[in-house]
């Protein structure tokens, strides 16, 4: 690897801090919002009201559609709203392509992926009608040979 | 579209595709994408759903989405259109009675579509093992192909339950998506 001189260091410090820095505070601000309670709560508040609906079976139910437009949207609400409290001007439809790497983007992304959806409330059914305990940690069934 | 649909798509890596397939009910959409999956297909009920399986094919990720095309249904389909690369349309050839209401829906069908995207349009000629069953030729005239102008589109007789000719169509689907988005970026 060479060596980067002073000057060229600071070049691209100079150069590179405020975007940088725009950029690093957005992710702040993102990891902020959905950390917080007040959105835990709300993904709650919202498994709460359709978790019924949802069946264990492969074919889906064309209402999970409907309740998948639904949950996008108020979580996009919930956090365009919140940034916005958090940077002014901010725009995510800029033209700026950003680095989309980083546990944050895999998190946002499963807000928008279907079977993640899916899973959720699957897990969150499985919880509400008591059969969420996982024993296979616990529990080891082994094969037994008793001698008569 | 919102900023989540925004950052997926951003996101997105390149060798990643929505497919939706659609057709008239019975047409054998859900047993296509079952054999492409190594399901068994001699119990396959009709899907009042959807159903969603991934594919990977030469080193794409095809993302598959099968509606069901019952009459009552039908309405629901354009819920499925956003970020879709490419849709199959699924007919049954030997159902010639059904040929008319097949033409009329994929007519609305794509009316509707190309507002929101104009994907790549493979028409999949189904149930060629069956006898009578017109051939592509037949069908590119009774459902009036020539006429489409807003979609790329190709169509390929095949059969679900022999498999004939069902990779060769997601062969072209995957090429023309690939020739119309990724060689844009």
């Amino acid at each position: 690897m060479t060596e980067l001189s002073e000057a060229t260091f600071e070049y691209i410090n100079t150069t590179n801090v405020n975007s940088d820095r725009y950029f690093s505070q957005i992710i702040g601000c993102i990891e902020e919002i959905i950390m917080d309670e007040e959105f835990i709560h709300l993904q709650n508040t919202f498994m709460e009201e359709y978790w019924t609906e949802f069946d264990n079976e492969e074919e889906n139910k064309l209402i999970y559609m409907d309740i998948f437009k639904k949950y996008i949207a108020t979580v996009e609400k919930f956090i365009e709203y919140r940034l916005l409290q958090c940077i002014n001007s901010f725009d995510m439809k800029g033209k700026e392509k950003m680095n989309l790497d980083g546990e944050i983007f895999e998190i946002l992304e499963t807000f928008s992926d279907f079977e993640a959806f899916k899973t959720m409330f699957l897990d969150y059914k499985a919880m509400k009608e008591g059969k969420a305990i996982d024993f296979s940690k616990e529990v080891v069934i082994s094969k037994c040979s008793i001698k008569i | 579209m919102g900023f989540l649909t925004v950052l997926k798509k951003m996101k997105q890596k390149e060798k990643e595709m929505r497919i939706l397939m659609l057709g008239l009910d019975n047409a054998g959409k859900t047993t296509i994408l079952k054999r492409f999956n190594g399901e068994p297909i001699n119990m396959i009920s009709p899907t009042l759903g959807f159903n969603i399986k991934t594919l990977e094919h030469r080193g794409f990720k095809l993302n598959m989405w099968d509606v069901g095309g019952q009459k009552s249904l039908r309405s629901y389909w354009r819920n499925y259109f956003e970020c879709t690369d490419g849709l199959i349309w699924v007919v049954d050839s030997a159902d010639k009675r059904r040929l008319e209401d097949c033409r009329n829906e994929l007519l609305v069908l794509l009316k509707e579509e190309v507002k929101i995207g104009g994907a790549t349009l493979l028409i999949f000629a189904n149930k060629q093992d069956l006898p009578g069953a017109c051939t592509d030729e037949e069908l590119c005239d009774i459902l009036e192909l020539e006429k489409i102008k807003t979609h790329h589109w190709k169509i390929i007789k095949c059969s679900a339950v022999t498999g004939e000719n069902l990779l060769d169509g997601i062969d072209w689907l995957i090429n023309d998506i690939a020739a119309r988005i990724f060689t844009l970026d």
